[in-house]
C-alpha cells in the first residue's frame, strides 16, 4: 500500500464522519469525502509537501461541506434535504439520532460547522481556522448556537442529561 | 464586577479565557447564584449538545476502495464542457454575424465624424493623429488614421 492509500484506508472513517454529521445526507457526504481525497492525491501528484495529512484533510472536508451548506441554504432545500435523510436507509437511524439531525439543520450553516467542530472536541483556535469565523467571535456564535441548539432538542422532546 | 454576560461564561467553560479574566469570574460566581445557575445550565448544555452530535458518528463504516478511475473522468468531464462552451460561442459568433449581414441598412453612413484637426506645421504629417470616425445606422463605428 502507498503513502496516500495508507492515509486514505487510516481517515476515511474520521473524515467521513465530520462531513456526514455537517451535512445531515450520507449520499452527499460520501461524495465530498471522495473529492476531497481526490484533491489529496492530485496535491501528492504536484509535490505540494502536507506535513499534517489528517488536518490538511479535515480542513479541505470542512471548507467542502460549508459551501455544500451555503448552497443548500441559497436553494431553500433545508427541508427537502431533512425529508431525504429521515426517509433515506442508506444507514440505519435511530428516532433519537432523526432528532439531533432535524435539530442541526434548523441551523444557519455557520452555526452548523461550529456545533460540529466543538462536538469532535477542538480549541477555539482550531474552530477559528477551520471555519472561518473569526477568533474573538467564536464564544458568542458558540453560546448562541448552543442555546438555540438546545431549545430545538428540547422542543422534540430529545433525551438530554 | 458586574454579571458575566454568555460569551464570557462560555469561554469559562471551555477553558478559552485568561488567568485574570478566570480569577475574576470565579470571584463573581462565589458571589452571585444568578450566575452560578447560569453556568450550570450552560454546561449542561454544553454536554449535551455535544453528546447529541456525537451520537450521529458512525463505527465501522466499510471503507469505499479509493477510485482512481475517478480523476480520469473527471478531467475528460471538464474537456468535454471546454469543447462544447467553444463550440456554442462560435455558433452564436456566426449567427450574430449572418443575422447582421441579412439586414441591409437603409443609410449605411450616418455619422462622419473628425476626431482629431488640428495639424501642426513642424510636425510631419505621418507623426499627427489625423482621423475620421465613422458611425453606421447600427451605431457600429470605424476609426480611420489618415496618414
Ligand atoms: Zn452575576
Amino acid at each position: 500500500m502507498n503513502r496516500f492509500e495508507n492515509i486514505y484506508t487510516k481517515n476515511y472513517q474520521l473524515i467521513f464522519n465530520v462531513v456526514q454529521k455537517m451535512t445531515c445526507n450520507a449520499d452527499d457526504a460520501s461524495d465530498i469525502v471522495q473529492e476531497t481525497f481526490i484533491a489529496l492525491y492530485q496535491s501528492f501528484q504536484k509535490n505540494v509537501r502536507i506535513d499534517y495529512p489528517r488536518s490538511w484533510l479535515y480542513k479541505v472536508a470542512v471548507n467542502k461541506s460549508i459551501n455544500y451548506l451555503k448552497q443548500q441554504s441559497k436553494a431553500d432545500n433545508i427541508e427537502l434535504v431533512n425529508n431525504i435523510t429521515t426517509e433515506e436507509n442508506y444507514f440505519e437511524i435511530n428516532e433519537q439520532q432523526k432528532i439531533v439531525q432535524y435539530a442541526l439543520n434548523k441551523l444557519k450553516p455557520d452555526e452548523k460547522i461550529l456545533a460540529v467542530l466543538y462536538s469532535e472536541g477542538m480549541s477555539y483556535k482550531e474552530m477559528a481556522e477551520m471555519s472561518g469565523i473569526k477568533f474573538t467571535s467564536i464564544g458568542k456564535t458558540l453560546s448562541r448556537t448552543l442555546a438555540k441548539l438546545g431549545d430545538e432538542l428540547k422542543k422534540l422532546n430529545y433525551e438530554m442529561y | 464586577m458586574k454579571c458575566i454576560d454568555q460569551q464570557q461564561l462560555q469561554q469559562y467553560i471551555d477553558g478559552e479565557c485568561t488567568a485574570n479574566k478566570k480569577a475574576a469570574i470565579e470571584k463573581h460566581l462565589s458571589e452571585c447564584t444568578r450566575c452560578y445557575k447560569k453556568l450550570y445550565e450552560m454546561k449542561a448544555l454544553a454536554v449535551n449538545a455535544q453528546h447529541a452530535i456525537a451520537s450521529l458518528n458512525r463505527n465501522n463504516i466499510e471503507v469505499p476502495t479509493f477510485n482512481y478511475a475517478k480523476l480520469k473522468t473527471k478531467t475528460k468531464k471538464i474537456k468535454y464542457i471546454i469543447y462544447s462552451l467553444s463550440a456554442a460561442c462560435i455558433i452564436f459568433f456566426i449567427f450574430i454575424f449572418v443575422d447582421k449581414k441579412q439586414e441591409p441598412c437603409a443609410e449605411p453612413v450616418s455619422i462622419v465624424q473628425t476626431l482629431t484637426w488640428e495639424a501642426d506645421a513642424n510636425q510631419t504629417f505621418a507623426n499627427q493623429d489625423f482621423a475620421i470616425q465613422i458611425t453606421d445606422c447600427r451605431g457600429k463605428s470605424k476609426v480611420i488614421y489618415l496618414e
